[in-house]
């Protein structure tokens, strides 16, 4: 495999490889042009990818003198620590932080940092995937599978959102997709309101 | 050993510093951002003494010829062509003792000390003039210590294009090498291993050797083919056979061991550390420099531009006992005219390796 090193002068630093392909997804779908998605997944935490992606061959050529760095990350159990934890990691790294999520700052490079899912105190990409399906006809089919396994006595799995997104995927027509990977085809529906932060983001990027 | 090193005005470099050295360190970015400029500022650091060394390094870029003219020979030292600017060349080591090298051209009228003169290194090229102008001017160094050691010399182009110094130079401080990637100094690399063998210490380079010739049974001096040259004695050959007939990758590895085996103390600057190297092999050949320059305690300083060989040299760190290894990327950024540095240490750099970055 061929290393990477920075060669768009519009970088998206994601958390997983996950994000990268669901946002690679919808980037084609916006039919958007220049924009590198960038992830350590799962090899150092956010903060530190910050720093690393920042000194990257090829980010001070060219995405500091004119280019945009953008951040997407999971709320988790808290979006103000989520946005706090990137707001230092960017100072650290000598960058100026926007002052809220889906604002932008600075011009050399210019840096935004966005919550998902948005406007929500906690939360993960697959709950916005659910979300963004939820009005999908067989998705009351999903709840009540889970619903069924608890009726016969087995427990649900800790991490739900992320069972039912893979139940979801299990029910299209090229089941076993990873959620990013079901995102560059399609099945989270980019129409759904869900993503409009998402699009308003990459699009001001 | 170099803990920091910092170059002003020198080439590329306005002011840079470079820190925090390890005892084997590799340097690596796009092409033109100062890798070889680099190494060329330590090598004349090292070497305080030696004046002639200012001329040397253009032989090590395959300048050989020169028109009598000391801004041809001497302007290309100077960062931004600027002859009116002072070169500073300062070496820092762990206790803090600061070494300065000051290199200035100033009029053949200044008065350095007193001292014969010795003829120099390289020939003129025939047939090109020298103008009064082009003469006016010596390349005056001038060295200190933070122990209050300060050192003055002087060379200057004669009319017949003769490199003259003022005082002529005596070995002392560090030993330092540049391995260039160019040239082969087969000459050279005869006299080392006949130092070598005279203190009994062949043996370790062949061993080393070993590794990546594995018929090799021994090497000599001789001067059987003409010039004098190492000749390897390998298994299953009826005569020895010159190195210089070898492998490219076999005859760098002994040329860099020869250098730093006997270098105690010392500083080894090799260019382009991977050229001719299978990278099958350079996990193995930085295990031999781990291992050479610990025992020597010999600081070594390499460029290269391959990701594969940074990982060879991550991964030949990660195995030893110690990690004293550091990478360190130059880049410089547009439209400006100063280098940055990136410095990997173990943790950064592994982080980089795992997430399938590219460091160069």
């Amino acid at each position: 495999m061929t290393a990477e090193r920075i060669q768009e002068q519009k970088v998206l630093l994601v958390e997983g490889y996950d994000e990268k392909f669901l946002y690679e997804g919808l980037i084609d779908h916006l039919n958007l042009q220049g924009i590198q998605v960038v992830t350590f997944d799962g090899v150092c935490k956010m903060e530190r990818a910050i720093q690393e992606t920042v000194e990257m061959p090829g980010f001070r050529e060219l995405v500091s003198p004119s280019g945009s760095f953008g951040i997407i990350r999971d709320a988790e159990t808290d979006a103000a620590n989520a946005f706090q934890a990137v707001e230092g990691a960017l100072v650290r790294a000598k960058l100026k932080p926007p002052s809220s999520a889906l604002t932008w700052s600075g011009r050399s490079p210019r840096i935004g940092v966005l919550i998902q899912p948005p406007c929500k105190p906690s939360g993960m990409l697959e709950d916005l995937c659910l979300e963004a399906v939820a009005a999908n006809p067989c998705f009351h089919c999903i709840d009540a599978l889970f619903r069924c396994v608890t009726q016969a006595g087995s427990p649900l799995p800790t991490n739900l959102s992320k069972a039912k997104a893979h139940a979801f995927l299990a029910t299209r027509d090229r089941p076993g997709l990873r959620i990013g990977e079901a995102g560059k085809k399609g099945y989270w529906h980019w129409n759904s309101p869900t993503w409009d932060s998402a699009k308003k983001f990459l699009r001001e990027m | 050993m170099l803990e920091s090193f910092r170059a002003k005005n020198f080439k590329c470099f306005e002011d840079f510093t470079i820190k925090p050295l390890a005892t084997v360190n590799l340097v690596t970015g796009l092409n033109n951002v100062g890798k070889t400029a680099l190494l060329e500022a330590m090598f004349l650091h090292a070497g305080y003494f030696n004046p002639a060394l200012a001329a040397v390094i253009n032989v090590f870029r395959g300048v050989e010829k020169f028109r009598k003219d000391h801004e041809v020979l001497w302007g290309w030292l100077f960062s931004n062509h600027n002859l009116a600017a002072t070169i500073e060349l300062t070496g820092t080591d762990p206790a803090d003792v600061k070494t300065v090298l000051k290199i200035s051209l100033c009029p053949m009228s200044q008065v350095i000390e007193a001292g014969s003169g010795q003829e120099g290194l390289l020939e003129p090229s025939p047939g090109l003039g020298v103008t009064n102008g082009s003469v006016s001017r010596k390349l005056l160094y001038e060295y200190s210590d933070s122990s209050g050691q300060q050192e003055r010399n002087a060379i200057w182009l004669t009319p017949d294009g003769k490199i003259v110094s003022q005082n002529p130079p005596t070995e002392r401080g560090v030993a330092a090498h540049f391995v260039v990637s160019r040239k082969r100094f087969f000459e050279q690399d005869a006299d080392l291993l006949d130092e070598l063998t005279r203190k009994k210490r062949q043996n370790e380079l062949v061993e080393k050797s070993r590794v990546f010739e594995s018929r090799l049974n021994g090497l000599s001096v001789s001067t059987a083919w003409g010039p004098k040259m190492i000749v390897a004695d390998l298994e299953g050959q009826p005569e020895l056979m010159p190195l210089a007939y070898a492998g490219e990758g076999l005859t760098r590895i002994i040329s860099m061991l020869l250098r730093i085996l006997p270098a105690a103390g010392g500083l080894v600057l090799i260019d382009e550390i991977d050229n001719g190297i299978h990278h099958t092999t350079l996990e193995s050949v930085w295990r031999a420099i781990a291992e050479t320059a610990n025992t020597s305690k010999v600081q070594v300083v390499a460029t290269t531009h391959s990701q594969e060989c940074i990982i060879a040299a991550h991964k030949a760190f990660a195995s030893r006992l110690e990690y004293d290894f550091r990478l360190f990327r130059l880049s410089r950024p547009p439209r400006k005219n100063t280098i940055e540095v990136v410095c990997y240490d173990r943790e950064k750099l592994e982080i980089a390796i795992n997430a399938g970055k590219d460091v160069r």
